[in-house]
C-alpha cells in the first residue's frame, strides 16, 4: 500500500519540473487565447476598433481617407481600398508574447507589468506598421507587396524576440 | 542527490547573457533570410508542387487549380527564426546537454518538420476552402497554423528541444 503511494507520487514527479510546466503553461495559455480572439465576436470587435483607429490616425497625419465597415478607402482619386482583417490587428503577436511570459518562473506582479508593456509596445508597433503600409501603398503597389509579406512579417519576428529577451532581462535581473 | 544538485546550481553562471544572445540571434537570423531567399525560387516550386499532389491524392477530381506563385509570397518566416535561435544559443552557450552532431541533426528534422508543418497548413486551407467548410475547428486550426504559427511554433520547438538554461 506505502509503496504504491510512493509510486503514485513518484509518477506525478514530472509535473514538479520548472521547465516542464514552463512549457504546458505557455502552450495551454496559447491555445486559450486563440480560442478566445478566434470567436466572431472578438474578431469583429477588433477589426472594427483597429479601423476606427487607423482612419483617425491617418487624417491627423492628412492622409484623406474614408471608412467602408472594414474597409479603408483612399480619398486621392486612386480607388486604392484597404481591408482590415484579424492578422492586421497585431493580435496573434501579442497572444505569443503573453503565452511565453505567463509560464516564465518570475514573480506575478512581472508578468503583470510585463503583459501591459507588451499590449503598449505591440499597439504602438503595429500602428506604426499599419500607417507605413498605407503611405508604402499609395506610393506603390509592388512595394506594399513586399513590405507587407516580408519586411513587416520579419520585423514582427525580430520585435517578439526582443522584447521576451528584453522582458527576461529585466525579470531575472530584478527577480533576486 | 540534493546536495549535488544545489552545488551544481551554484557552479552555473547566475545570468544568462540575453543581450549577447539577442544580438547573435539578430545576426544570425538576417544570414537564414538572406540564404533562404537565394534559395526561394526553389523552395517555392517545391512547396507549390507538394501542395498540388497532397491536395491531388485527398479532393481527387474536386482538386482546385493551385497557380504558381510570386517567389516572396512563399518565403517560410518560421525557418529563420528557429535557425536564428538555435545559432544563437550554441554560440552563446558552449555547455549543452548533447553532442554537436545530434545538435545539428535536431535542427536540420526539426527546419524540415517546419517546412513540411507550412505545407500541411496551406493544404488544409485549401481543402477547407475548396468543401466550404466554415466551422470553428477547422478555422481555429488554420488561424493556430498560419498566423500564430510561423513566429510561435519555431519558438516554443527551440524551447521544447534545446531547453535553455534561462529557464532553471
Amino acid at each position: 500500500m506505502k509503496q504504491k503511494a510512493i509510486n503514485q507520487k513518484n509518477s506525478f514527479k514530472w509535473l514538479q519540473n520548472p521547465f516542464f510546466l514552463y512549457i504546458l503553461i505557455t502552450i495551454v495559455c496559447l491555445l486559450l487565447l486563440l480560442v478566445y480572439v478566434s470567436q466572431a465576436s472578438v474578431s469583429i470587435f477588433l477589426e472594427k476598433w483597429t479601423t476606427i483607429l487607423l482612419n483617425s490616425i491617418l487624417n491627423l497625419i492628412h492622409i484623406k481617407t474614408r471608412m467602408n465597415g472594414n474597409l479603408i478607402l483612399l480619398l486621392d482619386g486612386s480607388q486604392i481600398k484597404f481591408q482590415i482583417i484579424p492578422d492586421c490587428t497585431g493580435i496573434y503577436p501579442l497572444i505569443i508574447l503573453i503565452s511565453l511570459m505567463a509560464g516564465f518562473p518570475v514573480k506575478f506582479l512581472k508578468k503583470i507589468i510585463g503583459l501591459g508593456m507588451a499590449i503598449v509596445c505591440t499597439f504602438v508597433f503595429n500602428y506604426v506598421r499599419l500607417v507605413l503600409l498605407f503611405i508604402i501603398g499609395r506610393a506603390s503597389a509592388k512595394w506594399f507587396d513586399v513590405a507587407h509579406l516580408i519586411i513587416w512579417q520579419v520585423s514582427f519576428v525580430v520585435f517578439i524576440v526582443l522584447f521576451f529577451f528584453g522582458w527576461m532581462q529585466w525579470a531575472k535581473k530584478t527577480n533576486t | 542527490m540534493g546536495k549535488k544538485n544545489k552545488h551544481i546550481r551554484s557552479i552555473q553562471p547566475k545570468s544568462f547573457p540575453f543581450r549577447k544572445m539577442t544580438l547573435f540571434f539578430l545576426l544570425y537570423f538576417s544570414i537564414s533570410l538572406g540564404l533562404l531567399m537565394i534559395m526561394t525560387p526553389f523552395l517555392s516550386v517545391a512547396k507549390v508542387t507538394l501542395v498540388r499532389v497532397i491536395t491531388g491524392v485527398i479532393l481527387g477530381d474536386k482538386t482546385p487549380y493551385i497557380h504558381n506563385i510570386p517567389y516572396f509570397k512563399s518565403i517560410s518566416i518560421s525557418l529563420p527564426v528557429f535557425t536564428g535561435l538555435y545559432l544563437a544559443y550554441r554560440k552563446v552557450n558552449k555547455v549543452l546537454p548533447i553532442s554537436s552532431k545530434k545538435q545539428h541533426l535536431t535542427a536540420t528534422l526539426c527546419v524540415v518538420f517546419l517546412w513540411l508543418l507550412e505545407v500541411g497548413s496551406h493544404v488544409l486551407e485549401i481543402i477547407v476552402t475548396k468543401l466550404s467548410i466554415g466551422s470553428f475547428l477547422p478555422n481555429y486550426s488554420l488561424t493556430l497554423l498560419l498566423s500564430v504559427g510561423s513566429i510561435g511554433f519555431p519558438i516554443l520547438l527551440w524551447l521544447i528541444l534545446f531547453h535553455p538554461s534561462f529557464l532553471d
